[in-house]
């Protein structure tokens, strides 16, 4: 316990340092404003900003990545509450209590409480990351290939089952990745696979042009098709010196349970792989209105149906960074993305990381803290001025969205076949969000797929080439009974429903 | 397009299972796995979910019939502007290729307001080559102006 405490204290005197204090403050606001952005979520704008990181130190780079992961949290929220336009995925369930505050003309209270339960879940989760991140790191020391393996498998496969609109355009997703992962040299045997006699193909295809273009790209062409740019900027003015801007005592007295219950399950849901902040917060949502005594507001403006939300997905959001460090095993796409980034900078995440580069590690943790405080003051002090932005119309932000797509994905390493990648892949990503595949398992599979397929093999050589080794030991033997449950569960779920729709037909 | 998209799946699974069946050692000499098995794995899965939702996408299209939407036209032309910006890129140089985008994306999109969108177009290209060229030192292409550096 005086460990952590230690551990704690050097990381957060890390994160006090003046340049990282600074990145600190333009991460969570370029995260606020990326999340303003519809569509626009954590993933589409760290892949975007990666290249800007390329010539800081990792501490200070990942110190900004993190900044806009949870501060898109914050501002997605923004828009959920005020235009009924949720900013990314995991601020869908703030619309259903949060807009209808703002028709009822608590816009103001909305917009706080929501600050004040991001503020409580991400602060909940960054105390429980110091608890769990750590144990789970000397847990998972003991793993082997096929425990690895079989993680990825299993977080690829819940958000196959999770995400999108079946669990086979979830699987093809993924498996789109894991055969864009397996193209540059086999690192076993040394051979060219895919590459076309490309030299600029022989590494790999990098997972930034592919993350940007999935995210970035897609999305951007996403909102096209729906017509975004064609839409007048929504003008809205909200004053802090008004006192209706703040909420009640009642509003904190009725939600007082409600923060805690919320950052609890947004937490649970962020640790477990490919299920996230978005699964966290409907769940958060679902759980406080049946435990409510009075449900018949929910929908109608409760302030219990925004609280429970947003403190549930801020806490999934600090609950996802716990695979990610001990395991090296990202749980979303925006998680996929800040791996891609350590693994540029030459770290690998994973049991040995939190050993051997504690500063890093703590460092991470300390500027969340930092970073939570910031942008609770920030959305309650400076929304006015960030609600500014939603002045500014789609069609002149789409100029500055492609720019910083190309210029950053050919300042990596002046390629291109990276660029055209980029468009590729912003197509692929175009058509998996209109039809309903899941980008995100996609990126995941890709930045996965090389150590997935090393683990594969790796345990297929230790156990003769039997698949036996993947039920002999223990905790594979737990894992694979984890991923048969969510097939079986998936096929019972897909049932139900075809008799259902079979019923409604006759 | 829902069914076309699915189609277009089906084909990548079907070219890169066969590539990987042509040009790759599914075991090498020394008898142990090669470079091509967990790429053939992984295409054959892609065939077998790709044909399924293939059919899937083919009943649902046929239930509810086709309808193009009238904003295919501008996703089809922010994607040759895409590619515009791309093909000029390494001949412009960045800075003339970033004004004609957004000039051109703007004369396309922004329509009426010349002078705003001109005024837009130059200062967005110069600060992007700003910020990435002399703050960030990138290296972004130069192309016709090279001779000016």
């Amino acid at each position: 316990m005086e460990d952590l405490f230690a551990n704690l204290a050097s990381g957060l005197a890390l994160a006090l340092s003046l340049e990282n204090l600074v990145f600190l403050v333009v991460g969570v606001s370029v995260g606020m404003l990326v999340g303003l952005f519809p569509g626009f979520g954590p993933a589409a704008g760290i892949a975007i900003l990666i290249p800007m990181t390329l010539g800081l130190d990792p501490t200070t780079g990942i110190i900004l990545l993190a900044g806009i992961y949870y501060g898109a949290m914050y501002g997605g929220t923004i828009t959920s509450i005020l235009i009924n336009t949720p900013g990314e995925s995991a601020t869908v369930a703030s619309t259903l209590d949060g807009y209808p505050l703002t028709q009822a003309g608590r816009a103001g209270p909305a917009l706080v409480m929501q600050a004040v339960a991001s503020f409580v879940g991400g602060a909940v989760g960054v105390v429980l990351i110091c608890a769990f991140a750590p144990a789970l790191s000397n847990f998972a020391a003991s793993f082997g290939p096929s425990e690895y393996f079989l993680i990825v498998f299993l977080g690829l496969l819940l958000l196959a089952t999770l995400m999108g609109d079946s669990l086979l355009k979830g699987i093809i997703s993924a498996l789109l990745g894991f055969a864009i992962s397996t193209v540059g040299v086999d690192v076993i045997s040394g051979a060219q696979r895919f590459t076309f006699g490309s030299p600029e193909l022989i590494d790999g295809i990098y997972f930034v042009p592919v993350a940007i273009g999935l995210f970035g790209i897609g999305e951007l062409l996403n909102c096209i098709y729906t017509g975004e740019h064609t839409r007048p900027a929504k003008r809205i003015s909200v004053t802090v010196f008004s006192r209706a801007f703040w909420p009640r005592a009642g509003d904190f007295r009725i939600s007082r349970f409600t923060f805690a219950r919320g950052s609890l399950i947004g937490f649970i849901a962020g640790v477990l792989p490919g299920s996230g902040a978005t699964i966290g917060s409907i769940l958060a949502y679902s759980v406080e209105k049946r435990v409510a005594r009075d449900s018949g507001e929910f929908g109608k403006g409760d302030i219990r149906g925004l609280v429970a939300p947003e403190a549930a997905n801020n806490a999934a959001s600090a609950g996802a960074m716990v695979p990610l460090i001990s395991l090296g095993i990202p749980g979303s796409g925006a998680t996929a993305v800040l791996l891609g980034a350590l693994l540029m900078w030459g770290l690998q995440p994973g049991p040995m990381l939190i050993v051997e580069k504690p500063d890093f590690v703590w460092g991470l943790i300390g500027s969340m803290y930092l970073g939570n405080l910031m942008l609770v003051l920030m959305s309650v002090v400076a929304i006015p001025l960030f609600i500014k932005f939603l002045d500014v119309p789609y069609r002149l932000v789409v100029p500055v969205i492609v720019t910083l797509c190309i210029v950053g994905t050919f300042a990596l390493h002046s390629s291109m076949i990276e660029t055209w990648i980029l468009l590729a892949t912003g197509l692929l990503g175009f058509g998996m969000k209109r039809f309903g595949y899941s980008p995100a398992a996609t990126v995941l599979a890709v930045v996965l797929g090389g150590m997935a397929e090393n683990a594969f093999l790796q345990s297929l050589l230790i156990g003769d080439g039997s698949l036996r080794i993947f039920i002999t030991r223990p905790i594979s033997l737990a894992l694979t009974a984890a991923a048969v449950s969510i097939f079986v569960a998936a096929a019972v779920v897909r049932l139900r429903a075809l008799r259902l729709e079979a019923k409604a037909s006759r | 397009m829902r069914f076309l998209f699915s189609m277009a799946l089906l084909a990548f699974a079907l070219s890169y299972t066969g590539f990987a069946l042509y040009s790759l050692d599914l075991i090498d000499r020394a008898d142990r796995l090669g470079p091509g098995f967990f790429p053939v794995i992984v295409g054959v899965l892609l065939i077998a979910t790709t044909a399924a939702n293939g059919i899937r996408e083919y009943r649902r299209q046929r239930e509810a019939g086709t309808a193009l939407q009238a904003l295919w036209r501008d996703v089809a032309e922010m994607t040759g502007l895409i590619a515009l910006f791309l093909v000029l890129l390494p001949y412009a140089g960045s800075l003339l290729t970033i004004f004609a985008f957004s000039g051109l994306y703007l004369y396309r999109f922004n329509r009426g307001r010349a002078v705003f969108n001109a005024l837009y177009a130059v200062a967005f290209s110069t600060a992007v080559y700003l910020l990435f060229e002399v703050v960030l030192r990138a290296g972004l292409p130069q192309g016709v102006l090279a001779p000016l550096y």
